[in-house]
């Protein structure tokens, strides 16, 4: 009897090891193709996702709302991944009537956004909501007020595995889903 | 062949499994998918072949105690309470882990096996230290 128990007791154990240390991100859904601009001028689509981990959110930079509590976290993110070659920020604005690629280029650089790690996208709005809506399954109505404050994970083969709550203040969970994407592809 | 034997056999099959462990390591940092597999099936092969001996064994002789009483002793306890922990613990993830990877979940598969893979190196080669320490000494 004592044996059985101790029997069961390991396997218990076990199983509850293994089913915390399997724990994978899921597939939600591919990024479909989409051409827009980056900040610098060049074009960045879906196959600029690929290769990489990428943290990505909706914003413009005239919201006086929930884009600088946004913003601020892509920062923090962006700072604390800074020796990661394999991590990369998209923000797309859902305003590009006034986001032009020169307002975009400012915000970049008030972000002290120096490198290609962070890229600020601008397009037709209606390829935005396209993207928004279609590629991502975020609600892009009432635009610019209107967008997502939800920062989408997409993994090197361009497949959506998280969403997380860009206003947060607290950056564990992303940062958990992030390093995890990190060591699945690295 | 006698259940003397046993204690030298189990402790060869530990030995062997630990290295083709390492072995099949190796070639999935290469990216040699068909060699890890062969590698690492071997390796299960043999910790099973293992298990299935170390069990008849002490089925047969009951446990053997460590004979010497100085500071042998206490490195003897060390290397031998964490082995049989987690060597029990090991059965279910290393199943898990196979399964998976035949079942082609290799994400779920490496997420596993990056710290099955350490801690069953350990195992077998704590293995093969504690039946020196046991039987050599």
């Amino acid at each position: 009897m004592k044996k059985l128990l101790l029997l069961i007791l390991i396997f218990s154990i076990s199983f509850t090891i293994t089913s915390c240390a399997t724990r994978v991100l899921p597939d939600l859904g591919d990024v479909p193709r989409f051409m827009f601009t980056e900040h610098n001028g060049g074009v960045f689509g879906v196959q600029h996702l690929r290769g990489k981990i990428s943290v990505v959110d909706f914003i413009f930079t005239n919201c006086p709302g929930i884009c600088p509590t946004m913003t601020a976290n892509m920062k923090e993110l962006y700072e604390a991944y800074a020796d990661s070659i394999h991590l990369q920020f998209v923000s797309i604005s859902v305003d590009p009537d006034r986001d032009s690629l020169f307002v975009l280029q400012k915000y970049a650089l008030a972000q002290r956004v120096y490198d290609d790690r962070w890229k600020f996208l601008r397009a037709p709005i209606e390829e935005v909501v396209k993207l928004s809506e279609d590629g991502f399954k975020l609600a892009a109505d009432d635009l610019p007020g209107g967008h997502s404050n939800k920062f989408a994970l997409v993994d090197e083969d361009g497949q959506i595995r998280a969403y997380h709550d860009g206003t947060s203040n607290d950056l564990k969970p992303i940062r958990a889903d992030i390093d995890m994407l990190l060591r699945e592809a690295y | 062949m006698t259940v003397a034997d046993l204690p030298a056999l189990n402790a060869t099959l530990n030995l062997t499994s630990g290295v083709l462990l390492i072995l099949g390591y190796r070639q999935i940092r290469r990216s040699n998918h068909p060699a890890h597999k062969k590698f690492m099936v071997a390796a299960s092969i043999v910790s099973g072949l293992f298990l299935i001996s170390y069990l008849i064994y002490h089925r047969a002789v009951g446990s053997v105690p460590y004979p010497h009483y100085d500071w042998t002793r206490t490195l003897y306890f060390i290397i031998l309470v964490p082995h049989i922990i987690l060597a029990a613990l090991m059965v279910v993830p290393i199943v898990t882990g196979l399964t998976f990877a035949f079942k082609d979940k290799f994400r779920q598969h490496r997420a596993l096996m990056r710290w099955v893979f350490p801690v069953w190196v350990f195992v077998s080669l704590s293995g093969l230290v504690v039946y020196l320490m046991l039987y050599q000494l």
